[in-house]
């Protein structure tokens, strides 16, 4: 071997060390094995034992060229202005992100009803004197949970459990959490013992997978809805053999996302990747000569082995515009 | 006093060490040097319409970066230039030296018979490896960024790398064993490669474990394009085998070709031409 060979196969080598370690390094900073827990800060509030948990960068979306075409779809409103300003609060510039965590639960032995609960933790620029203003004007109660501020509603014997009372947090200076009041407690301990949603090695490792650049994502144990005593037998029969769902989605010009799904064994997966092939055969079929459509089918891609199956997807520019012309097509026959 | 002959690891590398600078410095490498550049090509010009402004499309609808390696590697890699590359090059470890009328050179040395096969195999190995991967560590460098992230892909980067040099592994073994029994062991890979297997992929049955792409498959975590007709029906009949069976079943074909060819060029009478 001379030493020509010895340095072509130097730098062939280089090329590939080097491509890997910043493949390495990207793929850590995104959340890979023993990197730093993936997702939002504020995914240490929500409890381990949460069924399906889900983000939105707020801000993101509001200032995305996508929400700006679908101003003419969204509602807006009286009512909209009305909590605006209750509050001191706007939706567009004052909220940065959402988490909202929901929990599943089997249901209870005697009565046959699912337990479900939820919290949705708003981070923004939020006027705290107003809010709690506005509690007490409407009769909520002010506790101390570990050094938190909790507002309750006031108790209506008739109709609430005690620990079921909607409420909110005040976490962090800049974090309110809302739900029922024992919800509240378990995100406050998730905390501040450390016994959260980071914890649960499965459903991290869905959060760790969304793609970085997503401004709204959801990642779900689809069993758990399977497995609430909410649904009728015959529904739940029928449900598929999905066990985990996550959905991303990207907005800036136009809409690009993914939806992902694992399967309980190989066999379902490759079935569910034909029933989704088929699927989108028989859009396309349907879409006709609508190029728009044509395009937003086209978009989609199936991909996945074993019992994965992943749909990306955009939604062109000009489908959004076919959707905001029905909008206001829509708007102004019901304004005559 | 007899001198001991050198084993056949030995002897091998050897012959490796020879035969490496001929091959990566031969005409043979242009040609690889063309079918890899492609892909990296392409990947440049796809990049730099992208960082124009231009949307990027693949079969009609909008696509991200790692859905294009994705397929890039299918069509690009796995489908054309690994079994391309292992064709041209393992059925012409021996008839080179043959046809050059070096064989005998080779032959004279008090070395298996066999390293002489194995020392050329490990040089062709070594050659297609250090070309193939860097290109593919190139594309995806280029095209994932494109509405993707590197770090999400970056295992499936590792696992394609690894496919990809498994499959320059199998193949280069079986037409090294092409290249020792046939006559025209060229065409004769050719046909498998684009006939054999492409029809054997068409059929329902066991017939397509009669094939490398069968088993190389179940090992890539990209999904087939499926845009052609014949993409289409290959997904009707798809079976994809399971990951140890795969990797089992290459291992035999590896380990099987490689011992058939090295005893068949042992064996083998060598008349070279006046």
């Amino acid at each position: 071997m001379n030493a020509r060979t010895r340095g072509f196969l130097a730098i062939s080598a280089v090329v590939v060390v080097v491509g890997l370690g910043v493949g390495l390094l990207a793929y850590y900073n995104a959340g890979g094995a023993g990197a730093p827990a993936a997702g939002p800060v504020e995914l240490s509030y929500v409890p381990s034992d949460a069924s399906a948990v889900a983000y939105a960068n707020v801000r993101d979306i509001m200032n995305s060229e996508f929400r700006q075409k679908l101003n003419q779809v969204l509602p807006s409103g009286e009512e909209r202005d009305k909590i605006e300003t209750e509050l001191g609060l706007d939706f567009e510039r004052d909220i940065d992100a959402l988490v909202v965590g929901l929990s599943l639960g089997v249901g209870d032995s005697g009565t046959g009803k699912g337990s479900e609960r939820g919290i949705v933790l708003v981070r923004g620029r939020l006027n705290f004197t107003q809010i709690e203003s506005l509690a007490a004007k409407n009769g909520a109660t002010l506790e101390e949970y570990r050094g938190k501020r909790l507002y309750v509603t006031p108790l209506n014997p008739d109709r609430d459990h005690p620990e079921q009372r909607a409420g909110f947090a005040l976490l962090e200076g800049d974090l309110v959490a809302l739900g029922p009041v024992d919800t509240l407690r378990r995100a406050i301990d998730a905390a501040a013992t450390n016994t959260n949603i980071t914890g649960n090695a499965d459903m991290m490792r869905f959060i760790s997978q969304i793609d970085p650049l997503s401004n709204a994502w959801i990642v779900g144990h689809f069993d758990a809805v399977s497995q609430s005593a909410s649904l009728p037998e015959e529904v739940r029969a029928r449900i598929p053999p999905v066990q985990w769902i996550a959905a991303s989605a990207r907005m800036n010009g136009g809409l690009s996302g993914t939806l992902s799904a694992e399967t309980r064994d190989d066999l379902a997966g490759e079935q569910l990747r034909d029933v989704v092939r088929g699927a989108l055969a028989a859009a396309q079929l349907m879409v006709g000569q609508d190029a728009r459509l044509d395009a937003l089918v086209k978009s989609v891609q199936v991909q996945g082995v074993g019992n994965t199956v992943t749909v990306n997807f955009t939604v062109p520019v000009e489908v959004l515009d076919m959707i905001n012309g029905l909008a206001a097509m829509q708007k102004l026959s019901t304004d005559r | 006093m007899s001198a001991k002959t050198p084993g056949l690891m030995y002897a091998s590398l050897r012959v490796f060490d020879l035969s490496l600078g001929e091959m990566l410095w031969s005409r043979r490498t242009v040609f690889m040097a063309l079918v890899v550049g492609l892909p990296v090509l392409l990947s440049l010009v796809v990049r730099a319409l992208f960082e124009l402004g231009a949307p990027i499309r693949v079969m009609g609808g909008a696509a991200a970066g790692p859905v294009i390696f994705g397929l890039m590697i299918w069509v690009f890699f796995v489908r054309f230039s690994v079994p391309v590359l292992a064709v041209f090059y393992g059925t012409s470890l021996i008839a080179d030296e043959v046809e050059d009328k070096t064989i005998t050179y080779l032959f004279s040395r008090p070395i298996p018979r066999g390293a002489v096969l194995l020392g050329k195999y490990l040089a062709y190995l070594a050659c297609t490896v250090f070309v193939v991967l860097p290109a593919i560590v190139l594309v995806w460098l280029l095209i994932v960024p494109i509405q993707g992230s590197l770090g999400p892909s970056f295992p499936d980067l590792v696992v394609d790398l690894g496919l990809v040099a498994l499959g320059l592994t199998v193949y280069g073994a079986l037409f090294a064993l092409f290249g020792a029994l046939l006559r025209r062991p060229l065409l004769s890979g050719l046909i498998y490669v684009f006939g054999w297997e492409t029809f054997v992929l068409l059929m329902p049955g066991y017939l397509k474990r009669v094939s490398v792409a069968y088993y190389l498959q179940g090992l890539v975590p990209h999904a087939m394009p499926g845009d052609s007709a014949v993409s289409l029906i290959q997904s009707i009949v798809r079976d994809i085998p399971s990951l140890a069976e795969s990797l089992v079943f290459l291992g035999i074909i590896e380990v099987l070709c490689l011992w058939f060819a090295a005893r068949a060029v042992a064996t083998r009478e060598y008349v070279l031409e006046q």
